[in-house]
């Protein structure tokens, strides 16, 4: 490594309103609620927005604070970050929070004076029907598990239970945590509240305002190796601006590299305390989906793989690291997945510096996935899924093009073909999955993905029709 | 709902008290008459829970007994046996009433479990039911007694589809003949009934017929409708008493939403709320998407199934942990997980203690129950597992895989552990080992039956092929029936459940594709079992009905049985062969032409060179009982020469599989037929080997089977007094294990009368006193009248075989007793009533022969009485007897001259024997016939006469020769032909040697028959002198 790396802090960047760019789902969605609470009372009053470090949740609440304080009225927003500067973390006890909360009432109010959740409640309610309460909690990771169930009993349940309070939370975990049922009640889904990483409109807008002149190849570079994460893309132009040296690809690339390191180790590995769980986390990252089968595969095939590869080890290794580090959660799928962010980050990471690694460990997935397909033909539609994901990332890495007559297209359509191929319930499947996985659109060129999507919706209906 | 949980068996039913109320009434009017209530609804509707609350009533009232719930879902409450057991098991615990029903139970395990073969283990059976009803009956003198089932639904469901091509009725070990059998039988009874809809009408009708129709309560009455609002709110309030947290978190309009989202189901109310009450964050919402209990929406109740396992089995909040992971492996151990499969599935990582208090902890929920007998071992609620196959059918293959692999791998190792013990080599006679093992052979049952479900859950073609296949002919042949219908019923059970189409659990995977090798085609299983029921029949001695069956199945019309159409060899094979075998034991062309034809097309299955394994043992075991029936058939038409080369091959290919049980049936069945044929060591090696494999296998009816046949050899060996003590050993284990009513029986004593006769015919020979020897004959008549009068009775049904030797026998005794009389006293009038009684016998014998159409049988018989007349010296009507015995033997068997003896395919050995018999008894009566004449002194007639009845004497050691391809000089005829020739010679005059030669090497030429000769022609040289050796060796 060179001495950049050890230069490199990752400090976050101010929040500035002017640089704020894209989230217009996410503004919409607590704009529809203030409207909702205007009318009478609002649908799934919390709103939950999670992410990976750096995918600009705070950037997000702050702006919707920023906002209902200065741009639209009728609104009262109170925000509260859970994030201190104290070394050590103490999280703050109910009465701060209230307190803190009610400085930000309109004098009127005379918050001063609130020191109960009774009297901050009746404080926020009498803010209606001129006022919309918007309350914002930032930074929801630091808080310990009891001091939340804490807060939502004493706090949220009761704002929340009148229908007319919005809370917005940001943190870094899916927040399957909520408990009372009240407050389970008023939760918007968590699946419409993952924060993603930018678009490349966005990104680009994120561009013009920091860095306009910065040529295509460079940002086009920049893009791929941050997944369009905001912050490291932050990070990324603002060393490219303090570069001494002329910017050519080979500079830029050292500096994404020592960011992409600095990130990986700082932010995503470091919070995997148990280093057990670490290589968990690194043997099944280049997978999309994982249980625990896949997982054992995986760290089968590693150069160093861990003694005990029990079930029961496994399982609780699993459920650790689904609780543990707020990146990896239990999907709608019923399997556990990565945040699709930090696979893309850390992957591009390993690219840069151990490219023989990266094409290893996608070619046990493609091995792993191969041998599933041809053990349970019947219903192997997921398994030639991810072998086709893995497939094609590879031919990308090796510059190569996925054809129609390449051999996981082929097989694909013999399964779909074959008498003792896929079953006429999992063809469909297949179809249907590949039609929306667009992880999967992103690196097959276009009109192939089209042209054989076309192709087994064909066979399909040929072979039996719809589901 | 859970049937142990304290929390809610305690806590206040909720609704439901209309149908109590009618519990109560019908306890009410028991005395009457006993009555049947049965209430169904859909799953998860509190259908347990109701029959739990009938338990609390009775354990607050007192005012009738009742048995704990019988759940037909366990596989040991899947017969006869089962349910009676578990009834007089929890009715009375103490044994108060049910004692005479125990010991009857203990002698029928103990029948079955020596291996005791046909309907005597059925009539043990039917004595153990009937002291349970005498018991049960005695009980319910005192009060009235409440009998509760649950899951009867799977009573419904018609499983078996060969049952009803082939017309054959459940058995009558089967549970569901239980209940039309026995539980009309029981008074002053109410029995309740709970399950799942399906179909409903056809129980009803079970119902209506054992306790007519106005005695049984089973309409809109009984149905176990959803709960309503105001029931759900009011359950509710009942679990959220145990968590005060969520009691002031749920108000009314959440309840609402629950018993909208939950449809009213307890199952689900209880789960919603108990996970909420451990503090799992769950909105019902996601736990039940709208439309989960839409029957037409299996998507999205599999999309339930998915929210639920997932919450389980990954998202209990802290400090459930070990719960989550108990939970996860409960969902694939469909057959139990208890305290020791759970520490070996977590790789032993916990204390054992630990285990099992987290099983104790695991019991509390409502969604849990457990084994009625067995607290320790759990199961989810049947609804979720109905959830979890849905989800899981749909999850990464290779976990499951994984996990039933695991789960298979426990039982295997319990497995063979157990069939290690029970197969070394232990000689067992004595009762403590008899009892040790027979306990081994049980448990080895109890673990198979998990382990046989596993082995399906991860390929179903081989755990059908594979083991099922096995285990179940097995048991089939032991006549263990009751293992039998449980093996049988987890089988279509399974397949019911994940591989037909049209179930809710239908698995795509399991199922596979008809078309792909290897995957397990549920048209073949129901013609297997088709043939299963035949060799179910030929197994308890029910030959006509086997025969009916079979011929059902080859002749259905259905689509999966049409015999032109259908492309399954095996069946085919399979069934004819049965069928040939169900037709052995009085066979006709048929029997031959089917099993031929079975024969040739396994014969044809096996040429191909790319048979798998266990492909091949299995069509070799098809083979190795085609084969074993066609010496069967051949020995009882007497066809031995035939019969043994069957016998080699069935034994040669039997040795190839390796089923020990069905291998020594035919070691011993060959072991006779060698002994027909002389070839004495070869019996005695497989008889002694039968034994000992036997006594391995704790088989001790099959070594009762095997020491009577050594007793027979030994007979036929010419050695009674090792016969005798045989087949004492023999009458002794009968005795010992009170087989007097058994198969068995009747045949040690059919043997006895020969071989005390036999015994006693030593008299001549000076072994025995005048009075030993009465004695024996005395005992020989006593053995035959027992088989005599087991006529009447069970166990022989067809007696056309057995009447036709017993009848012939004492023939033979009559005519043996009245030399003896003749011999030692000077009674006539004695000697004239035993001959009187012996041509009665032997009349009646005859006449059955020509009924049953057993051709070489008339003409033995008509020699026989040929015999007897010689016996009494009167020799005309003996000639005349003769000559019919000539008329009624197919003139190909008798020597020629100029041809000898003609070559035919399949000889009735027999007619050799016979034949040799008349030649002698011929030239017997020639000699009678001469000292009765008045040329005695004339020598040229003498010596004609010496040379007419050596010639004879000659050409019976001919027959015998050409009977037997066994070089013996023990051949039974052969030995007392040769006395005969010796006397006769002697007494003619030892100077007639060389004429003698010459007379037989006359024969030779005239009847070329060379190769018969030449070991009479060494004998008549060792005896009377050798300076002829030179001839001895002329005509080799």
């Amino acid at each position: 490594m060179s001495n950049k790396d050890k230069e490199v802090a990752l400090t976050r960047e101010k929040y500035s309103h002017e640089k704020f760019v894209n989230r217009d789902n996410e503004l919409n969605r607590i704009k529809t609620r203030i409207v909702q609470v205007r009318n009478g009372a609002a649908i799934q009053p919390l709103v939950n927005f999670w992410g990976m470090p750096g995918i600009g949740k705070s950037w997000l609440l702050k702006h919707i604070h920023h906002i209902y304080t200065h741009q639209e009225e009728g609104v009262c927003a109170l925000y509260y970050n859970f994030q201190t500067e104290e070394e050590e973390y103490i999280p703050p006890s109910l009465p701060d929070i209230i307190k803190d909360l009610a400085k930000q009432l309109p004098a009127s109010l005379e918050g001063e004076g609130i020191n109960t959740v009774a009297d901050f409640k009746t404080a926020v309610l009498s803010l209606l029907p001129t006022q919309v309460p918007l309350i914002l909690f930032d930074t929801t990771e630091k808080l310990p598990d009891e001091n939340l169930h804490e807060l939502e009993k004493q706090l949220l349940e009761p704002l929340l239970k009148s229908d007319k309070v919005i809370i917005a939370v940001a943190g870094r975990q899916k927040i399957a945590r909520w408990r009372r049922v009240e407050v389970r009640r008023r939760v918007t889904p968590a699946i419409d509240t993952l924060l993603g990483a930018f678009h490349t409109a966005a990104f680009e807008k994120q561009l013009s305002q920091q860095s306009p002149s910065l040529i295509k190849k460079i940002a086009d570079l920049i893009y791929a190796k941050t997944a369009g994460t905001p912050w490291l893309v932050h990070l990324i132009i603002e060393r490219i601006a303090n570069l001494e040296e002329e910017i050519n690809e080979e500079s830029v690339s050292d500096i994404i590299l020592s960011v992409l390191t600095t990130y990986e180790q700082n932010e995503i590995l470091s919070t995997i305390e148990d280093e057990a769980l670490r290589t968990y986390f690194n043997a099944v990252l280049p997978l999309r989906f994982y249980r625990i089968e896949t997982l054992r595969e995986m760290l089968e095939a590693q150069p160093n793989r861990p003694a005990d590869l029990s079930d029961v080890t496994l399982l609780q290794g699993l459920r650790e690291l689904d609780r543990e580090a707020d990146f990896v959660w239990w999907s709608d799928r019923g399997e556990y997945t990565t945040d699709p962010t930090v696979r893309a980050v850390i992957e591009q990471r390993l690219l840069i510096n151990d490219r023989e690694k990266f094409i290893n460990q996608h070619e046990q997935a493609i091995e792993l996935y191969k041998n599933r397909a041809e053990e349970f033909k019947v219903n192997s539609a997921y398994y030639l899924i991810e072998w086709l994901y893995h497939e094609a990332l590879l031919k990308r890495v090796h510059n190569e093009a996925l054809t129609m007559d390449s051999d996981i297209l082929s097989t694909i359509r013999a399964y779909m073909t074959d008498d003792d191929g896929l079953s006429i319930n999992n063809r469909n499947v297949l179809c249907k999955q590949l039609d929306k996985d667009d992880e999967l659109r992103r690196i097959i060129p276009e009109g192939l993905f089209n042209k054989f999507l076309a192709e087994l919706n064909a066979l399909a209906l040929q072979n039996g029709g719809e589901e | 709902m859970s049937n142990h949980n304290p929390n809610t068996t305690s806590t206040d039913m909720v609704g439901r008290t209309n149908l109590l109320a009618m519990v109560e009434q019908a306890v009410s009017n028991a005395h009457q008459h006993s009555s049947a209530l049965y209430f169904f609804g859909a799953a998860g509707m509190g259908k347990t829970r109701l029959l739990q609350e009938i338990g609390n009533i009775s354990r607050r009232k007192h005012h009738f007994f009742r048995s704990k719930i019988v759940d037909l879902h366990h596989s040991e409450r899947q017969s006869q046996i089962g349910i009676e057991t578990f009834i007089a098991k929890s009715l009375d615990p103490h044994d108060d009433y049910f004692k005479p029903f125990w010991d009857a139970k203990t002698e029928m395990e103990t029948e079955r479990g020596l291996g005791v073969k046909g309907d005597s283990v059925s009539v043990a059976r039917q004595r153990m039911t009937d002291a349970f009803i005498t018991c049960y009956t005695r009980m319910a003198q005192n009060k009235p007694i409440v009998l509760t089932f649950d899951t009867v639904e799977l009573l419904q469901q018609e499983l078996d589809k060969a049952q009803t091509i082939c017309g054959v009725s459940a058995p009558e070990a089967s549970s569901v003949q239980w209940f039309k059998n026995v539980l009309p039988r029981l008074k002053n009874t109410v029995a309740i009934f709970a399950g799942r809809p399906g179909n409903k009408e056809q129980w009803l009708a079970t119902l209506n017929e054992a306790f007519g129709k106005e005695h049984v309560k089973g309409d809109k009455s009984t149905e176990l409708v959803p709960l309503n609002e105001k029931e759900t709110k009011d359950l509710i309030r009942v679990l959220t008493s145990k968590y005060p947290e969520l009691d002031e978190q749920i108000d009314d309009d959440l309840c609402t939403e629950i018993h909208l989202r939950t449809n009213g189901r307890p199952i689900y109310i209880s789960l919603y709320i108990e996970l909420l009450g451990i503090g799992v964050g769950v909105e019902i919402a996601d736990l039940l998407p709208i439309g989960t209990f839409d029957k037409d929406k299996p998507k999205i109740h599999a999309e339930a199934g998915k929210q639920i396992t997932t919450l389980l089995a990954t998202r209990l909040p802290e400090g459930y942990e070990k719960h989550m992971l108990a939970l996860y492996f409960l969902a694939y151990a469909h057959q139990g997980l208890d305290a020791k499969l759970l520490d070996y599935l977590t790789d032993y990582k916990w204390p054992l203690d630990e285990i099992k208090q987290l099983i104790d902890t695991l019991r509390d929920y409502t969604f849990i129950k457990h084994h009625p007998e067995d607290e320790g071992t759990l199961f989810f609620h049947d609804e979720l597992y109905d959830l979890f196959d849905l989800y899981y059918s749909r999850q990464d293959a290779r976990i499951g895989k994984n996990l039933f692999g695991r789960i298979q791998d426990y039982y295997q190792a319990q497995y063979d552990a157990l069939d290690t013990q029970i197969k070394t080599p232990n000689p067992i006679r004595t009762a403590t080992d008899i009892t040790e093992r027979q306990k081994l052979v049980k448990q080895r049952e109890e673990v198979s039956i998990p382990l046989l479900y596993y082995k399906l859950q991860i390929n179903p073609y081989e755990g059908y092929y594979h083991y099922y296949w096995w285990w179940d002919l097995t048991a089939i042949h032991a006549n263990n029936l009751d293992y039998d219908m449980r093996l049988r019923d987890l089988v279509l059970r399974f397949m019911a459940r994940y591989l037909d189409k049209k179930s809710p659990a239908y698995n795509e995977l399991l199922a596979g594709k008809e078309s792909s090798a290897g995957q397990l085609d549920v048209t073949a299983v129901h013609r297997d079992c088709a043939v299963r029921w035949v060799r179910r029949l030929i197994a308890e001695n029910r030959h006509v009905e086997a025969r009916q069956a079979a011929r059902k199945a080859q002749g259905s019309d259905d689509s999966d049985y049409l015999w032109d159409a259908i492309d399954d060899i095996l069946y085919q094979a399979d069934l004819l062969s049965a069928w040939g075998e169900a037709t052995s034991y009085s066979p006709t062309n048929k029997t031959f032409i089917m099993l031929h034809e079975a024969e040739g097309l396994l014969e044809t299955l096996l040429a191909n060179t790319d048979l798998e394994q266990n492909e091949k043992r299995r069509y070799q075991r098809v083979l190795a009982r085609t084969y074993n029936a066609l010496g069967f058939a051949h020995r009882v038409k007497n066809q031995l020469t035939t019969a043994y080369r069957y016998y080699q091959k069935a034994l040669y290919v039997h040795q190839q599989t390796g089923v020990m049980a069905e291998m020594t049936t035919t070691m011993v069945n060959l072991a006779y037929t060698y002994a027909l044929l002389g070839a004495f060591d070869e019996a005695r090696v497989l008889i002694e080997k039968s034994i000992e494999i036997r006594e391995q296998l704790g088989d001790i009816y099959g070594v009762v089977i095997s020491l009577n046949v050594y007793a027979l050899i030994k007979l036929e060996e010419d050695m009674p007094i090792n016969a005798i003590s045989l087949s004492d050993q023999a009458l002794d284990l009968i005795k010992k294990h009170g087989w007097e009513d058994s198969r068995a029986y009747f045949l040690i004593h059919r043997a006895r009368g020969r071989i005390l006769r036999k015994q006693a015919n030593l008299f001549e020979r000076k072994i025995y006193s005048k009075e030993r020897a009465s004695t024996l004959y005395e005992k020989a008549g006593e053995s035959l009248t027992i088989v005599e009068n087991s006529f009447t009775n069970k166990p022989f049904k067809s007696k056309d075989r057995l009447a036709f030797d017993i009848a012939l026998e004492q023939g033979r005794l009559h005519r043996d007793l009245m030399r003896f009389t003749r011999l030692t006293s000077q009674n006539d009038t004695v000697a004239q009533t035993h001959f009187k009684a012996s041509s009665f016998s032997y009349n009646e014998a005859k006449e059955m022969a020509i009924v049953a159409k057993m051709q070489d049988e008339v003409a033995n018989v008509l020699e026989d009485m040929a015999v007897l007349h010689e016996a009494a010296g009167q020799l005309e009507k003996a000639r005349n007897y003769l000559n019919q015995a000539k008329t009624a033997m197919d003139d190909v068997y008798k020597p020629k001259k100029g041809i000898g003896f003609e070559d035919i395919q399949h000889p009735v050995t027999q007619s050799w024997f016979t034949l040799g018999k008349m030649f002698l008894t011929e030239s017997k009566l020639l000699q009678a016939e001469a000292e009765q004449s008045d040329d005695v002194d004339d020598v040229d007639v003498v010596e004609e006469q010496f040379l007419a009845q050596m010639r004879l004497q000659l050409l019976a050691a001919a027959c015998f020769e050409r009977a037997s391809p066994f070089p013996s000089d023990l051949l039974r005829g052969m030995r007392s032909t040769r006395i005969a020739l010796y006397n006769r010679i002697t007494l003619h005059g030892t100077q007639a040697i060389a004429h003698v030669m010459e007379s037989i090497d006359e024969l030779y030429d005239e009847y070329d028959l060379t190769d018969k000769m030449r070991r009479i022609r060494t004998y008549v040289a060792a005896t009377l002198g050798a300076l002829y050796t030179e001839n001895i060796d002329k005509k080799e």
